[in-house]
């Protein structure tokens, strides 16, 4: 029944660093009373301005409050974790209270109803009246749908005009005054309800004069977009999965039942192998790769979270394996996942994992996934034997193979990676953008799994 | 055709724009001619030229390869010592994030003193936080805890290399000992130095002399400093050339190294400068005084000391410190030996004019010479009038066994008639480090008692007269001047059997309904924050030894 975490998953769960060091504080019996744990969740009262019931799910990691904190989880909930992990036992086995037991009742209902476990209600008003609401709810969907799409039409002829007014015009001038017309250029996309291509287009007004070889990266870039607008006018000619990558891409997301019914379900054991947190417009952007462990399949957990606060609904843990179902979006080479139900308690990862022997291997994986699904942005790569190279006195970052290959690895410096490696290879865990490797973790000889902080720039 | 070239000629319109440069007729390159002749003639040629674009980037991002990379990589050495746990290290990656945090240092400390080294992840970040001059005084416990990987990393940064100077010099290279002596920051150089003088005194002197005169003044005077570090015969030479520089300053330090040398020239010519200085007479039978007997002006002999007449017209004044300059340099045992009296006596019986300056002399002559009978004749000496220790007298406290100095300090805490009653933590923080159990002990019942006195306090409810405002405005003094400091020095260096007994005492404080129910806003607010972090940094401190004894 011990709780298996590392510290550092523990620290990858709290939303940010404050929140860990005052959940460090908390680790310490003197200010918790009824402690207590079974199979499914770990539980205590903790004295703070009041005293608060503080509860955990064993599986899912999620966590329980009666606090005011709006963030999640809360310092009182790392407190508990910390006191699991360092001193198991202080939380002796017994029979959960009323409240653990309540709580635990209702995250259960609330994460059936999101695997869609109980979607086949029955219809109030009899079979008959059932069918005929639901045909007329159908009709009505089916309408909004086309209203949607003409308008997305409507907004996609002005974005093509505009983008072929940008080459007449040519990109030399594309800074100052020319990039805030960008700026209305993706809130008319949003306005035309595409804000998948929005966004793509935001990312692109950093990248002028950015680097020495900007015009070319922002005319690829301009390029993707183009293919991506002309592809959605002749929807109707790609084969079906690509086209739900398409809408995806724009923007144009699947409702949550209608994932449930299409996309893909995988049980596996998941390796939960590392994250990468990204602010785009005002959204910060969570993706966390996951590898199954049987299938071999690759994953990706994507969550957004608004404006300052970097608070995630699912929490994973980082270094730890899971057994879990995994629903996986539809398209062409399915990538993004949302993860279902959680099957077993997180176990640390095995002091091995599967990957790449060579860069050669896994940029062929990488061509034949984008052979499929040319929109793709990011690759999880997993490399033995990597050997992180450090050049200039830290100007210059790559990471080499066995067979003396490399690839750069991201801006900035990386100092812990090349901590680890002490000059000798690791297994490396990092997300490939098509351009440089951006480190996330490594797999050392002797320390095992460490989450990597992001570079300094 | 490489990844550039296949799109050089679009970008090249593109970049002036088609306005004015219209792409050449044959846009397209292998492979995509195919492409364009798929797309409606109709179509805009910009437009042909993006979706051509975006084609080439797709293509050129399934195509990427990786590039060879030749460069030789030296790997570290293999470690010699064992990591600490992954929960201590989480416990000090926590101090490592506030950034002016104390418990650093006591966490570099504590993993010296288990043998332990810091795991290879927290290397970076303590790296980045020590490598700066102001920081310079953990860097002596550096070499202890990096390890093998730490050396290696060390190396590779160039805004961690001043931390070299923190390993012993006979781990460095020839090369890296010159940059760091020729091309480092002066807290580097001066690190280096000190590590020259315990591991090879000859290159120490060799580099010293070679750019001694190019040195600026107040950084002349910390490297001489250094010769503190295994003073020897052999110093001789150069300090005596150092006595005849321009600078009184360094006159008289080189004097005063030469003069612990027993041997050295400078040590013979003392009697000649020192003699009859002081003198004793006898008064009645039994009584006598220890006179000062001064000399007009200096006499030139004594300039080679460091000492010498600046100006006549400042008369007493000018008297007063080259006296106490003189004093300072001779050897306290001298005075012993000519007047045969002991430390205590000649203390006591100096007479009243120029008491003070040569008691500020003796304090200075005790801290360079280390005498522990001499620290306890000044250390307890008291102004008749004013019951004041002796300014800078705490300093000598070193001088003393650690059993002794702990026990002349708690006879400073516990009795109100103690010349050093109202300074005790002053003399706290010269006490080693960490404390014996007894000490800390007492210390931790010293504390409670403070803690209950102010708890006890009278509420404001009532509204107080004036004594007691005033009594309560010096109670809030003293809590800052003498436990505010004192708290932060304990959480260091309580010693390990004393720290639940630190807690037990202290957790009921926190928040104590007591101490909450003063509506006297020092003791809520101020009293009650240090010891909170009291707590969390004892915390912080039981938690990691028990980590290291775990393990």
């Amino acid at each position: 029944m011990e709780l298996v975490l590392t510290p550092e998953t523990l620290a990858a769960l709290a939303p940010d660093e404050q929140v860990m060091k005052a959940g460090q504080k908390l680790a310490d019996q003197r200010h918790w009373q009824s402690l207590g744990q079974d199979e499914e969740a770990l539980w205590g009262e903790c004295q703070g301005s009041a005293l608060y019931r503080v509860c955990v799910d064993r599986r899912s990691l999620k966590t329980s409050c009666s606090c005011p904190s709006r963030k999640t989880p809360c310092k009182h909930s790392i407190g508990l974790l910390c006191l699991a992990i360092s001193e198991a036992d202080r939380l002796p086995a017994t029979k959960a209270p009323e409240w653990v037991e309540a709580w635990l009742q209702r995250h259960a209902a609330s994460s059936t109803r999101q695997s869609g476990a109980q979607r086949q209600s029955a219809p109030a008003n009899g079979e008959k009246g059932g069918t005929a609401s639901a045909e007329q709810e159908q009709r009505g969907r089916q309408q909004r749908m086309q209203r949607r799409q003409q308008r997305m039409l409507r907004g996609l002829e002005r974005f093509d005009l505009w983008l072929s007014d940008v080459l007449r015009n040519g990109l030399a001038d594309v800074q100052g005054e020319m990039l805030r017309q960008w700026e209305q250029e993706a809130a008319a996309l949003d306005d035309a309800q595409i804000p998948g291509l929005a966004s793509r287009l935001r990312t692109l007004t950093t990248v002028p004069y950015s680097r020495p070889d900007w015009p070319a990266a922002l005319l690829r870039q301009l390029g993707r977009l183009a293919l991506l607008s002309e592809a959605f006018r002749h929807l109707e000619r790609l084969d079906s999965g690509l086209q739900e990558d398409v809408r995806q891409a724009l923007g144009l997301s699947l409702p949550a039942e209608e994932l449930l019914t299409r996309g893909e379900r995988v049980r596996d054991r998941w390796l939960f192998l590392g994250q990468r947190l990204e602010q785009r417009d005002q959204l910060w952007q969570q993706r966390t790769w996951v590898l199954g462990q049987q299938t071999g399949r690759q994953a990706l957990l994507l969550q957004f979270a608004p404006g300052k606060q970097q608070a995630f609904t699912e929490q994973y843990p980082l270094g730890c394996e899971q057994e879990a179902e995994l629903l996986f979006w539809p398209g062409a080479y399915p990538q993004r996942a949302r993860l279902l139900e959680h099957l077993s308690p997180a176990t640390p990862l095995p002091s091995s994992i599967p990957g790449t022997a060579s860069f050669a291997e896994f940029l062929e994986t990488v061509a034949r996934a984008l052979a499929r699904q040319p929109w793709l942005e990011h690759f999880l790569c997993i490399l033995q034997e990597a050997l992180p190279v450090c050049l200039d006195d830290g100007q210059q970052w790559y990471l080499r193979d066995r067979h003396g290959q490399a690839l750069p690895l991201s801006h900035g410096s990386h100092w812990q990676l090349l901590a680890f490696s002490g000059g000798y290879p690791l297994t490396f865990i990092g997300e490939w953008n098509g351009e440089e490797l951006f480190p996330l973790a490594v797999l050392a000889p002797i320390e095992g799994f460490c989450l990597l902080q992001p570079p300094q720039k | 055709m490489s990844r550039m070239s296949r799109i050089e000629s679009l970008v090249h319109c593109a970049l002036i724009g088609t306005r004015q440069e219209p792409p050449p007729p044959a846009l397209a390159s292998t492979p995509f001619e195919r492409l364009l002749d798929e797309l409606p003639a109709a179509m805009l040629l910009e437009r042909k030229l993006l979706l051509l674009a975006g084609a080439e980037a797709v293509y050129a991002l399934a195509g990427t390869s990786p590039f060879p990379l030749g460069v030789a990589v030296i790997p570290a050495p293999a470690e010699k010592l064992p990591p600490c746990s992954p929960q201590a290290a989480a416990l000090i990656k926590s101090v490592l994030q506030e950034s002016h945090s104390e418990l650093l240092p006591l966490a570099l400390e504590l993993l010296a003193r288990h043998g332990r080294r810091l795991p290879f992840s927290l290397l970076p970040t303590v790296f980045a936080a020590l490598a700066r001059p102001s920081a310079a005084a953990t860097w002596p416990v550096l070499a202890q805890v990096i390890g093998e990987r730490g050396r290696w990393l060390i190396r590779q940064n160039p805004s961690w290399r001043i931390l070299l100077s923190s390993l012993p010099v006979t781990e460095l290279s020839e090369q890296e000992l010159n940059s760091l002596w020729y091309e480092g920051s002066f807290a580097g150089r001066l690190a280096l130095l000190r590590q020259l003088r315990t591991y090879n005194r000859p290159l120490a002197r060799q580099w010293l002399e070679e750019v001694w005169p190019q040195e600026q003044r107040e950084q002349r005077l910390a490297l001489l400093e250094t010769f503190e570090i295994g003073l020897e015969q052999d110093d001789e030479a150069f300090l005596e050339k150092v006595r005849n520089r321009r600078s009184y300053q360094e006159r008289r330090l080189a004097v005063s190294l030469l003069l612990r040398l027993p041997s050295s020239a400078c040590r013979r010519e003392l009697p000649v400068v020192a003699h009859g200085l002081l003198q004793r007479e006898q008064q009645s039978e039994e009584g006598y005084v220890v006179r000062v007997v001064l000399p007009e002006t200096p006499p030139p002999s004594w300039q080679r000391f460091g000492i010498e007449q600046k100006s006549l017209s400042e008369g007493q004044k000018q008297h007063v410190s080259w006296l106490q300059e003189l004093i300072s340099l001779v050897p306290p045992g001298y005075w012993e030996e000519r007047l045969q009296l002991s430390p205590a006596s000649i203390v006591h019986s100096l007479e009243s004019t120029w008491r003070t300056e040569v008691l500020a002399g003796l304090v200075q002559a005790t801290r360079r010479h280390r005498l522990p009978s001499w620290a306890r004749a000044l250390l307890s000496w008291a102004d008749a009038a004013t019951h004041e220790p002796l300014a800078g007298a705490e300093d000598l406290l070193s001088c003393l066994e650690q059993e002794e100095a702990e026990q002349f300090l708690l006879q400073a805490l516990a009795s109100s008639q103690h010349a050093w009653h109202a300074r005790w933590p002053a003399l706290l923080t010269r006490l080693p480090r960490p404390w014996s159990t007894s000490f800390g002990v007492s210390f931790l019942e010293h504390m409670q008692k403070r803690l209950q006195e102010l708890a006890n306090h009278p509420s404001m409810d009532r509204g107080f007269a004036e004594p007691e405002i005033r009594q309560l405005a010096r109670a809030a003094m003293q809590w800052h001047q003498q436990w505010e400091p004192a708290l932060k020095i304990a959480a260091r260096a309580l010693p390990a059997n004393c720290l639940e007994l630190a807690l037990q005492l202290a957790q009921p404080l926190q928040q104590s309904e007591e101490l909450e129910a003063r509506n006297i806003y020092f003791i809520k607010r101020d009293v009650n924050r240090q010891i909170i972090t009291f707590i969390e940094e004892i915390t912080f401190h039981h938690r990691l030894l028990r980590e290291f004894e775990n393990q």
